[in-house]
């Protein structure tokens, strides 16, 4: 029984998952993909895989892991989006069955702890991120896999499991730096809080038996080992080696407190976006568990985490930068932590609540209304059969737990192929194939954009320009514009031959466009124009 | 008290931390149609600042100009900012930038 729940988690994600990777856009995208994946790509070129290269440079921004792995997937299958992705497909895949195998190590039956590795991988956290070469899979697999680790160590006090937790915060390190080691000290220090920290008569005190308890977790602190080693490699052996760690170290990292302060909310928000559909679960959940005392070893496991989970939180908030994918690291954890609190009749509860319902109802009405908008028709007939059992199952006396389980579960992935899919951005690159061009300019305020279509192109010769020195660099030598930028426009020996309508990638919205949204409905624009200049001769 | 007081006064603390910064101007401002002018004739000024062996090779004042607009672009505050800097001399540049990055370069 065992396999075959393992073989449903595999199943899943080939079925739900795996489907339109290959696709050049993705469905839901996140900005530093498209840098990752040119930088595998110009590493391969250049053949030189130990320091990453991008703009003909050693990659400053983030340590190798990810690019290795990727170029490893490059190497064995072919250089494409599909072998690219899979690297965070994979860590999906794998960061589900560790879910699976942990609720399972804390006497819970197979059935219920497959239901919420499941859940786990259905979540928009994690659905996302299996599809995208971004680090957060890759770290939330080292993160798991270290809390598992760690929980066996606890068991069975014997210090290998705490050295070998070292080297697995040591290796997830080379995802994207120190803060993977930050993350495994974290959940430590809230198992010691637990533990250590104690309330007796109203006041604080540390409890020093419990406290003795901890002095072998010490052991953890080598798990700097393996980045030291590397820190020691590129300043002796890198000729750019000590610049690189003094750009990671101090521009990169520090950096993060000296950019434009971005709200709290963007954290919190985060935790909300990435737990759909089943944040209402989440929340019920939680409040129940921060209302129970700790009474079992379970229960003392679930109390740690929910404290490490608000120690994470507040430790994002402190730098000026605060990305809501922040929080995807540490999403399993809210899916176990209801495991070790909840027996699975109480799941079915939560999952059977009236509100929980509700809320499902409305984010399939809105698909909805959105895919009427866009007039996707069989989105709109398959959303709306999803709609009625729904709201059935809203008002109806006997709620089915298991239709209402897979109703949640199939959430994502049919929104991202039936409503997303019909509404992506168009491939210009593919739609540029039949004018036979092999240079083209790209004139954009962001690089990246430039980068992106270079991913989609890796044939044609792409040369970045900024709107400023686009006369310079690109119309004096009358190459052909792509121009990205709603301001610029080339000389009067241009013309615009083409153009395209694709989504913007930041949408702001404040009070302020409120106000004027309410006046104009019709003044905010969700997307932008790109445009083709080709020189017209005579 | 409760053992959740602790951590709800570090919440607080956090929060308060973040709401001092908030009235911190910070950069990151794109430079939009003023820049189609400002950033050359800012860069033409910082270029003049690459040593004099690295300066008299035309490929590379091109590269240093070509860096110049990238960044100027993405960081058109900074640039704003350091403007009348910029153009008088290069170590007030210099140090106005630093300033302005709070010592990174």
């Amino acid at each position: 029984m065992l396999f075959f729940y393992l073989f449903l988690i595999v199943l899943y994600f080939l079925t739900l998952v795996l489907p339109g990777l290959s696709h050049p856009i993705p469905l839901f995208p996140q900005g530093d993909e498209i840098m990752h994946i040119r930088t595998i790509r110009e590493t391969i070129t250049q053949g030189k895989w130990i320091l990453p290269e991008l703009s003909g440079l050693p990659n400053p921004y983030k340590p190798p892991l990810l690019f290795w792995l990727g170029i490893l997937a490059d190497t064995l299958l072919n250089v494409s989006f599909l072998s690219e992705r899979l690297v965070s497909f994979v860590f999906g895949l794998g960061s589900s069955l560790l879910v699976f195998q942990i609720v399972r190590s804390f006497e819970r039956s197979n059935l219920y702890s497959f239901l919420l590795a499941l859940c786990y991988a259905a979540s928009f956290g994690t659905w996302k991120f299996s599809r995208l070469l971004m680090m957060e899979q890759g770290m939330t697999f080292f993160v798991l896999l270290f809390f598992w680790i760690y929980s066996l160590y606890e068991r069975k006090r014997k210090k290998g499991f705490l050295i070998l937790g070292s080297f697995t915060l040591g290796i997830g390190y080379f995802f994207k730096g120190p803060i993977l080691l930050i993350y495994g000290f974290i959940l430590v220090f809230s198992f010691f809080f637990v533990d250590v920290f104690r309330i007796r008569k109203k006041a604080f005190y540390l409890s020093s038996k419990n406290m003795r308890k901890y002095i072998p977790s010490s052991i953890l602190l080598i798990s700097i080992a393996l980045p030291i080693l590397w820190l020691i490699y590129l300043f002796l052996f890198e000729p750019s080696g000590k610049k690189l760690i003094h750009f990671f170290f101090i521009n990169e990292n520090a950096g993060k407190f000296n950019s434009e302060n971005q709200s709290a909310f963007r954290i919190l928000g985060g935790w909300f976006l990435y737990s759909l559909p089943y944040t209402i679960v989440i929340g019920h959940s939680l409040i129940l568990q921060l209302k129970s005392r700790v009474c079992s070893r379970r229960t003392r496991v679930s109390r740690a985490l929910l404290f490490s989970l608000f120690f994470l939180t507040i430790f994002h908030l402190l730098p000026n930068r605060k990305d809501s994918y922040y929080v995807v690291s540490f999403l399993p954890i809210l899916f176990i932590s209801i495991g070790l609190s909840h027996s699975f009749e109480y799941f079915k509860v939560l999952f059977l609540n009236h509100w929980n319902l509700t809320g499902l109802l409305i984010v399939y009405l809105l698909s909805i209304l959105f895919s009427i908008h866009s007039k996707q028709l069989l989105a709109v007939f398959i959303l709306s059969c999803y709609s009625v059992i729904t709201a059935l199952m809203v008002f109806s006396k006997k709620k089915h737990f298991m239709m209402i389980y897979i109703l949640f579960m199939i959430t994502v992935p049919s929104i991202g192929y039936l409503v997303v899919l019909p509404n992506l951005d168009p491939v210009i690159a593919k739609d540029l194939e039949e004018y036979k061009i092999n240079e083209y300019c790209f004139v954009s305020e962001n690089p990246w954009n430039a980068m992106e279509f270079q991913n989609q192109s890796p044939s044609s010769r792409i040369i970045y320009s900024p709107p400023s020195a686009s006369k310079h660099l690109c119309e004096l030598k009358s190459i052909p514009i792509l121009s990205f930028s709603s301001f610029y426009s080339p000389a009067g020996h241009y013309q615009a031959t083409k153009e395209w309508q694709v989504w913007n990638s930041h949408q702001t919205f404040d009070v302020r466009d409120a106000i004027h949204f309410f006046q104009n409905s019709g003044f905010l624009n969700f997307k932008s124009k790109i445009s083709l200049y080709e020189v017209q001769h005579p | 008290m409760k053992k959740i007081t602790f951590p709800t006064l570090l919440f607080f603390v956090v929060l308060l931390f973040h709401n001092v910064k908030t009235e911190v101007n910070g950069l990151g401002q794109k430079a939009g149609q003023d820049g189609l002018t400002i950033c050359p004739s800012l860069c033409s000024s910082l270029v003049q600042c690459i040593p004099t062996d690295l300066k008299n090779n035309g490929k590379n004042k091109e590269i240093a100009s070509l860096s110049c607009e990238i960044l100027c672009t993405k960081q058109f505050q900074l640039f704003e900012r350091c403007g009348t800097e910029i153009v008088s001399s290069c170590s007030e540049a210099t140090s106005c930038i630093k300033k302005n990055t709070n010592g990174l370069d």
